[in-house]
Formats: structure tokens, sequence, C-alpha cells
């Protein structure tokens, strides 16, 4: 039915004709909470409270099962329901770089409040990192997003330091469409381009530059991670270097941005199942696929397909979003499970090596335990293989992929494989309490 | 804040010695600083003031060869050079709620590190960290949720008893 109303809009505005997969309703008007693209999803008595929890109703920090239905303020448990389409499908298989294990989908975007759209391929799934991040060579050039204002009133640009790299570009706001949920006039990070200064020294010195899809290896990044912001808090109070600047007449240095310019995790914006998603891969032999489909799932506890179930809740620390893994005597406190790495990372000496990846002559089996905050713990067995054989094997899914890490664990996209792994957003209700968790 | 992680222990057993180091505040990998021991008082490690980057001071682990100079700026960014006896740094690491800048910290290994860390791409370790192992030059950079930490060292200038594993 929506579908129907785009292509009637994009009909009636022409717009170029590579624009495609509008998506999702149009009008809306630029306002933060959608009034038409939801709105058949009213229909449960809970649903006129905001889903997103206000400061000051915080804590609940012992996960219980049945919430208390109360009217009107909304304890952490309440979750607002919703019919919303909150299914997109996601893929592991060959890129043109010939990477292993990266998760992609499909992102459709708008000019805010309205029916011009375009959806672009090639997105990774990233639980590590918060916001979509979009190449502007994949982007048609008649798709004019409106700019953000830095602080100091001059244009804004974000340089965003991955562990691989770094993005640099501008920030503008987006419709952004996910299966049937819109996150509207949402901030995005627009990597190199054009409009903007070409990157500066401050932000180059970080490390290698992702401003290409060969050295970005796709198209974008989708970040749902356990935040609502990719930098939060202290970007809004200090101008850290290596994160947000302003540019004007053709120069760019560091400024503070307000956490609600930042690049925003579109889940946090979608009017309903906006408190997290679930994640869903099957299992994937120890010699690997050569591709899988799945799902990401929006919403936790918001409607009968994301349900926590008999998953363990894990919260993670509500500023850094680590939890910690027991693993061979050793205690890591900078844990977290990310769709974003491509293997597992852990440090262990007894196997050998080939670069960073192991290479044991023999697939291992290895146990660790993940524990929350509160001392919930979930065990995790898993399995080690040879990674040179498997780079060898031409599969692009690999379930047992594990590379070194110096001080660190973390649970990369193998542990994804034949599980349903639930992340949690900072301070938002879920039926088991307030983000930041994982569970699975 | 999140990055102090085992800085605490481990000052708390180190012998403190402040240094005047000529230069920049950050020594980059592999220049010599001269080190000058201007105090070498044992027993007085953590009355310092270890957030004042313009006085660094020089930490020895208990019953090792591992001597660092570590400093934190105003954005918490923490950075630690570490050196040999006769001054040359070998090694540096960080770790803070920003990327430091890589390019003073590694100086003339910072294009090496770029080409090499280019060249791993394709089989590289996706989104969150990077390697660079040859045989003179190990990099590895982590970046984690809203944690940036990283660690760079030179393999044959690592003095004797000191392990890579010691470089946090």
């Amino acid at each position: 039915m929506r579908n129907l109303t785009c292509v009637l809009i994009t009909a009636i505005v022409a717009v170029s004709a590579t624009m495609s997969g509008c998506g999702g309703g149009g009008g809306g008007g630029g306002s933060n909470d959608s009034t038409s693209a939801a709105a058949p999803a009213a229909s449960s008595p809970a649903a006129a409270s905001a889903p997103l929890a206000s400061s000051g109703a915080s804590a609940a920090s012992a996960p219980a099962a049945v919430a208390p239905a109360q009217p009107a303020s909304a304890p952490a448990n309440t979750v607002a329901q919703s019919t919303t389409p909150n299914v997109l499908p996601i893929t592991v298989a060959q890129i043109a770089t010939g990477t292993r294990n990266m998760l992609q989908t499909s992102v459709t975007i708008c000019i805010p409040g309205t029916s011009t759209c375009q959806t672009i391929n090639n997105i990774q799934v990233d639980t590590g990192s918060q916001g979509l991040r979009i190449l502007a060579s994949a982007l048609d050039p008649t798709l004019v997003l409106p700019s953000v204002t830095a602080s100091t009133g001059s244009t804004a640009a974000s340089c965003t330091v991955f562990g691989s790299g770094y993005t640099w570009g501008s920030v503008r706001t987006a419709d952004v469409h996910l299966a049937g949920e819109v996150a509207a006039a949402t901030s995005i990070q627009v990597i190199a381009d054009p409009a903007i200064p070409v990157v500066p020294t401050d932000c180059s010195n970080s490390g290698l530059p992702m401003l290409t899809d060969t050295a970005l290896r796709s198209n974008g990044i989708l970040g749902v991670g356990p935040f609502s912001a990719d930098c939060g808090s202290g970007c809004a109070t200090t101008a850290l270097p290596r994160w947000y600047y302003g540019c004007s007449s053709g120069t760019c240095v560091a400024a503070t941005m307000p956490v609600a310019q930042q690049v925003t995790n579109p889940i946090s914006r979608f009017a309903t199942d906006n408190n997290g998603l679930v994640i869903d891969l099957p299992a994937v032999a120890a010699t690997g696929a050569a591709s899988v489909t799945g799902t990401m799932t929006f919403g936790i506890g918001s409607q009968s397909n994301n349900l926590l179930g008999s998953a363990q809740v894990l919260p993670s620390n509500s500023i850094t979003g680590f939890v910690l893994t027991a693993f061979q005597g050793q205690t890591y406190s900078t844990s977290f499970i990310d769709s974003g790495s491509n293997g597992l990372f852990f440090p262990l000496s007894s196997v050998p090596t080939c670069g960073f990846w192991f290479c044991p002559t023999a697939v291992q089996s290895l146990a660790a335990t993940v524990a929350g905050i509160n001392g919930a713990t979930s065990s995790v067995t898993f399995t080690m293989g040879n990674a040179t054989s498997l780079f060898a094997s031409g599969n692009y899914a690999l379930s047992n992929l594990a590379g070194t890490a110096s001080n660190y664990f973390d649970w990369g996209l193998p542990f994804f494989f034949g599980r349903r792994v639930f992340t949690a957003i900072e301070a938002s209700a879920t039926p088991a309490g307030n983000g930041p968790y994982y569970a699975f | 804040m999140p990055h102090v992680k085992s800085l605490t222990p481990l000052r708390a057993t180190a012998a403190a010695l402040v240094i005047a180091a000529s230069g920049p505040a950050h020594a980059q990998l592999g220049t010599t600083v001269a080190i000058a021991v201007a105090v070498a008082a044992a027993g007085t490690s953590s009355s310092s003031n270890p957030a004042d980057a313009t006085a660094p001071v020089l930490h020895q682990a208990a019953n090792s060869a591992v001597q660092w100079q570590e400093s934190t700026d105003a954005n918490q960014i923490r950075v630690r050079q570490y050196v040999s006896s006769s001054g040359q740094v070998y090694a540096v690491s960080w770790d803070g709620p920003a990327m430091p800048d890589v390019a003073v910290l590694l100086g003339t290994w910072f294009d090496r590190y770029r080409q090499e860390a280019s060249a791993a791409l394709p089989n590289a370790s996706g989104l969150h960290s990077s390697r660079v192992s040859s045989s003179d030059l190990m990099v590895e950079t982590a970046v984690r949720l809203r944690d940036f930490s990283g660690r760079a060292w030179l393999p044959s200038a690592l003095p004797a008893g000191v392990a890579a594993a010691d470089i946090e």
C-alpha cells in the first residue's frame, strides 16, 4: 500500500530514472516522529507512550520477566508493540574485493520528507559502530541531502576512525528506510563527499583512508551497535580530534557536535521497533559455505518475531558497551559482539599463526564464558580452523575463522552463524530492562 | 573513564623516574630521546601529577627491562613511548576516546604502515582492527565501539628481556 503511494509520488515528481526502491511512505514532512509511515501500528494498548525511555526512567536493574501494565509513564520494561514490517534480508557472499565474512544488506535513503529515494546495495552491517555511512560515489547526484550545520555555524563533516582506517565525509540528513521502518531526517555520513573540502591532515594522520569501494570493501556501513549516536556526549562537550569538524572557506577544523546531530544509529530513530535488533544467520559447516542469507529484525519484544525467548541477557557497560569474556584463565573486560569483524579475535599463544590468523593443524574446539556487568553468564563453545585452508576453500561464509588479538576478545561474524543475537540500544526499554546489552 | 585499564596497578609497582626529554612530548617511533634522569625517587612513584603531559614520567615495571614514558592529553588519550636504556623509542601504544595522531607517533614508519595495511586489506580482519606484521615493523590497531587503541613496535629493537606482550 505504501509502495503504491510512493510510486505514485515518484511518478509525479519524475525524478531521475536511476532512482528506485522508494521503500516506504512519503510525506512525514521531516518530523522526527513519523506520522504517516508507521500509521498502522497503533493497535496495541501500550502504543501511545513514548517508546524510547527518557533519562528519568532509567535503571530497572533486575530483568523482570513480566512488566506490569502501567498506562502513564512507561517503566523500563514496557515496549510499544508494532506491526510495522521489521525484517531486512542480510547476506554473506562473494564480493569484489574477495573479503570473507562480510555481512551486507541494502538500504534505501530519501531526501527528508520526500519520495526522492535511492536504494544502495552492498552496505556492510556492523554491530560494532553506530550510524549509516555511504560513499558519495554510490549516490545519484540528484539525491541532494540537506547538510548538517556544525555548532560553529559551518558545514559539518566527520572523520570516523575504524580499526581498519578512516572515513571522511559530510554529515547530511536523510530518511533512512529499512524494511518498513523509517528513521526520519537522520544524520548520516556521506563518505568522500566532493562538496566538502578534502580530508584534513589531522584526520588522515589517523591511518588508512577508506574513501573508495575498494578500500571500504563495500558501498557503505550500516552501524547498528549498542549506542544511539556514533560518538556520544564526548563530542558534544569537546571538539575531539578525528571526530567532528566544521568546514568553512575550504578549511575544516575540529568542532563539537550535539548528540542529536551526530551520525545516528537509524534504529534508534524508528517510531517503533527502536530499542535494538536481532540478527539471525544459519549455521555454517566447518569448511564454510559459498554464501548464506539471514535476517536482521528490528526491535526487541515489540513483535512476535523479535521476542527474547530463552536468550541469555548480558548487560554491557553503559558507557563503553563492553561485556567480559573469560577464556583460558584470563578475563578480558573489553569484549564485544561485532558483525563488522570478519573473524573471532582473541589472545592465544599455543596455536600456530599465519599472519594474524590462527592456523592450527586440525580444527580445534574451544570454550569461553561471556559475562554481563551484572554477573550473568553464558557459556560459548566454538571451533577454530586453519585460516589458510579456509581462505583457499573459495567459500565466503567461514564459521571457523579466527585470529590474534593483543588483549581483548572480539566475537566477530563467526559467532553469529547458527545463533540468534540481540543487540539492545542504550537507555531504551526492552522486556529485559534497558539497554545496552547483548543477548543470545 | 574506561581507558585506565591496568595503569594504576602498574604505576603502583613502578619506580618512577622523572625525566627531562628534549623535543616534542610525543617522541616518534625509532627516534632517540635524550633522557636526563633528574630524580630517581623510588618511593614516590604516584605523587607526581599523572595527567600532566608536560612532565612525563619514566615508568619501570618491577623486575623488568620495560621502561615507558606515559602522557594523557586533555582529551584523555593515553600514549606510551617505550624507551630503551639508550633512549631509543622502540614501541608506542595508545588508548582513548579518539584516535591519536598516529602519524606523529609512528614518525618515519607511518607511510610504511599505511602501505602494508593497504596491501593486506583483502584478507584483513574487518572493520575494527588492523595488523601490519613484518620483520622490522609491527602495528596493531583496534577500534571497538567508542574505544580507540593500538600499539606499534620495532621487533629488532626490543631490548633484551622485553617481549611484544609487554607493550600495552
